[in-house]
């Protein structure tokens, strides 16, 4: 089974080269390597065209480079569509442009996959801290262990709505995607890949998972859509509604639109962490519109889910109108937040000073002691003198 | 324990009287030797009304007056018993004594190697303190026995550091049981001069003993009479004899190995007695005094131990250096 291989290209200039190089190996006679450049303003582009010269000739693969000239509106998603059209192969794979790939954790999944009849492989991959050089888990890491035991086609949908939902940790059935007309939304906004994620696992027939880790992703860099702070995380309330709204029939509206609110949750309780306080306002009145049409059954089927309860007091407030009171605990809680921060740094700053005053008085004993031996002798030698 | 009890007297039948009652009450001593430094009306037990034979009483007599000092170390010469304790004829045994003894005495299940010691050390009631509500010693003294570690109850052998560090109390010579070997083998003795005789035993004592016990029980009671005839409010040239006492500790100090541990407290003792000293001289010896003192100092004193001084304590060198002028102002 042949595969196209998507790479979307934002400013990574620094990073690109790494990413291709390791997606190297992971090419077989046969694949199709479609780059996407949207509009760099660095030299991606070029990085991407020299490491095309570099590495040519591709024996046996199809490499179709985009380069769209101008930044598209909003984040990967129309990029994405680009490259979507022009898949030719069986299976689909993005790749994300700064991180770079497990070559046997995909290729593990790639055999699963072409095994399989499944229109969706979902697979783990790792997270790399670019401040900290540390290499973790995501923070789904804790359901992996209900893949072994999801067998219907139902409760894999489940696992694999509760799953962090980026395209770069799944294969794609091509034939899947194009019959069912799933494309990325288009519009002034970011995060785009989660009402993908919904339509892509709602409309699945079957679902695989495998435990392997496909990728290193980067995160903490400079620039880096997930390090959002302001108004542009208001998008999950449009992709919030934008998954109701695709919601194929009655049957998936009555099982689903809990989870589309438990989703909406669990993304709203690491906002808060981020929000910048300039932000508050215009965020709080649009959570507060789209919560406030929730109806009450879908928070009764959400009332003991520990996921939603991280925000579900802050979001239940919003629901009721109270905006000015939730906002008022947001500035407080930043408020704690900087405390601690300038506490932190006091200790830092009360050590320091007093280590140099330590230092200091060491320093300090040690002239005196010297000056009082220095002292002494000359006493000593004036009374010699004084004897002769 | 065979224990014999030092009494120098001078012209103080009624204190030795006083004390001698309570010796007969007590019966701990095997061995009374009272040594009367020429006292101008023989200050003698029996005359007093003492049966001398019944007691155990030696009594020694000085035909003219040589200070505490001698007087102490002629009894010394007389003791019989393995263990002595030097006392004055003015203070007065605790009546926790006899039970302090008692701690002494290896339980069945300690061997006599245990409890050894060359002296032990117990705290006292100073009647200054007792004025003021306080059972125990000034509260100098009291700060450096809260300094040792331990549940400090009965008599433990101190660490060579714990020596060093309770070496600073004031420097009686009634505060300690000794071991009459380890005076004899060590020839260790008071100087014989009128006033700061005991400096050398206190010291010495601790410069070389190799086992030293210390309890917090009370083992006497000290009586100061404040403006009295007491040695302490002495102000006349007698007291520039103090070099007398000091000299021979730095020649013990280059032959103990435990000179590092001693060499500061016993700088910092003589730098504060020298200032105790002149707060009391009479005016007219003073500058008599701080030429000793320099003399001494200088006399005493090397680049090479001023340099330890000045690394643990540069004011104690400093303070050195400031005596070494003034005696040459």
């Amino acid at each position: 089974m042949s595969f196209s291989f998507i790479v979307t290209n934002y400013n990574i200039e620094d990073y690109v080269g790494a990413c291709l190089d390791s997606l190297r190996p992971c090419l077989q006679p046969g694949d199709q390597l479609i780059l996407v450049d949207d509009g760099s303003s660095d030299l991606t582009a070029e990085e991407i065209i020299s490491w095309l010269e570099r590495n040519a000739p591709l024996e046996g693969i199809e490499v179709c480079p985009i380069f769209l000239g101008a930044n598209t509106e909003g984040g990967v998603g129309i990029p994405a569509n680009i490259g979507l059209q022009e898949v030719r192969r069986a299976a689909v794979f993005f790749v994300d442009g700064d991180d770079w790939l497990n070559v046997e954790g995909f290729r593990a999944a790639r055999r699963r996959f072409e095994r399989s009849d499944c229109d969706l492989l979902i697979a783990n991959y790792s997270l790399y801290d670019e401040a900290s050089a540390q290499i973790t888990a995501p923070a789904d890491q804790p359901l992996w262990h209900e893949a072994s035991r999801a067998h219907s086609a139902e409760a894999c949908r489940d696992l694999a709505l509760r799953m962090i939902g980026v395209p770069w940790r799944k294969i794609y059935r091509a034939s899947f995607l194009h019959d069912q007309a799933i494309r990325f939304p288009e519009g002034p906004f970011f995060y785009e890949d989660n009402p993908f994620h919904w339509r892509v696992c709602l409309a699945a027939r079957h679902i695989a998972f495998v435990d392997r880790g496909l990728c290193f992703h980067r995160v903490n860099r400079a620039g880096q859509t997930m390090a959002a702070q302001g108004a542009e995380l208001e998008a999950f309330f449009d992709h919030y509604e934008t998954i109701l709204g695709a919601l194929p029939d009655d049957r998936y509206r009555a099982d689903y639109q809990a989870g589309a609110l438990r989703w909406l949750l669990e993304n709203m309780a690491w906002h808060v962490e981020r929000l910048r306080p300039e932000a508050y306002w215009s965020y709080g009145c649009r959570a507060a519109e789209t919560l406030a049409l929730i109806p009450e059954a879908d928070w009764q089927a959400l009332r003991h889910c520990p996921v939603a309860q991280r925000s579900w007091a802050m979001a239940r407030a919003l629901a009721r109108g109270d905006l000015a009171a939730v906002v008022a605990d947001w500035r407080g809680q930043e408020t704690l937040r900087c405390l601690a921060a300038v506490n932190q740094r006091l200790d830092q700053v009360e050590e320091a000073a007093q280590h140099r005053a330590e230092s200091l008085q060491a320093l300090r004993h040690w002239a005196d002691a010297e000056r009082e031996v220095a002292a002494f002798e000359s006493l000593q030698a004036l009374q010699a003198a004084r004897q002769k | 324990m065979i224990l014999s009890i030092i009494i120098p007297v001078h012209n103080d039948p009624e204190g030795l009287t006083r004390l001698l009652r309570q010796l007969q009450d007590m019966a701990v001593f095997d061995q009374i030797i009272v040594s009367d430094d020429a006292s101008d009306m023989a200050c003698r037990p029996a005359d007093l009304g003492f049966d001398e034979m019944a007691m155990g009483v030696t009594y020694l007599r000085s035909d003219q007056q040589r200070g505490a000092g001698h007087a102490r170390n002629q009894a010394l010469a007389e003791v019989t018993s393995d263990h002595v304790l030097f006392f004055d004829s003015d203070d007065l045994l605790s009546p926790e004594f006899p039970s302090l003894l008692q701690s002494l005495i290896p339980s069945p299940s300690q061997s006599l190697d245990d409890m050894a010691f060359d002296f032990c050390i117990f705290r006292h009631i100073d009647s200054r303190s007792r004025a003021e509500g306080v059972l125990g010693p000034m509260d100098s003294d009291q700060r450096l026995w809260d300094a040792l570690a331990g549940d400090q109850g009965g008599p433990r052998l101190l660490e060579a550091t714990e020596v060093a560090t309770l070496a600073m109390v004031a420097a009686y010579p009634w505060n300690k049981i000794y071991r009459t070997g380890f005076l004899r083998d060590q020839n260790i003795r008071c100087t014989e001069i009128q006033v700061h005789n005991d400096i050398e035993l206190h010291w010495s004592s601790f410069l070389m003993a190799k086992r030293v016990l210390a309890t917090r029980q009370l083992g006497c009671e000290h009586f100061v009479a404040e403006n009295g005839v007491r040695l302490t409010n002495r102000r006349g040239r007698e007291r520039l004899h103090v070099f007398d006492a000091l000299e021979p500790l730095h020649g013990i100090l280059t032959q103990t190995s435990n000179a590092p541990l001693f060499l500061v407290p016993l700088v910092r003792f003589y730098i504060h007695l020298f200032d105790w000293i002149l707060q009391r001289l009479d005016a007219q010896y003073s500058e008599s005094f701080h030429q000793k003192i320099s003399q001494f100092l200088l006399a005493q004193h090397s680049p090479a131990t001023i340099s330890f001084v000045a690394a643990q304590d540069p004011d104690l060198a400093r303070q050195i250096n400031v005596h070494i002028r003034r005696g040459w102002a």
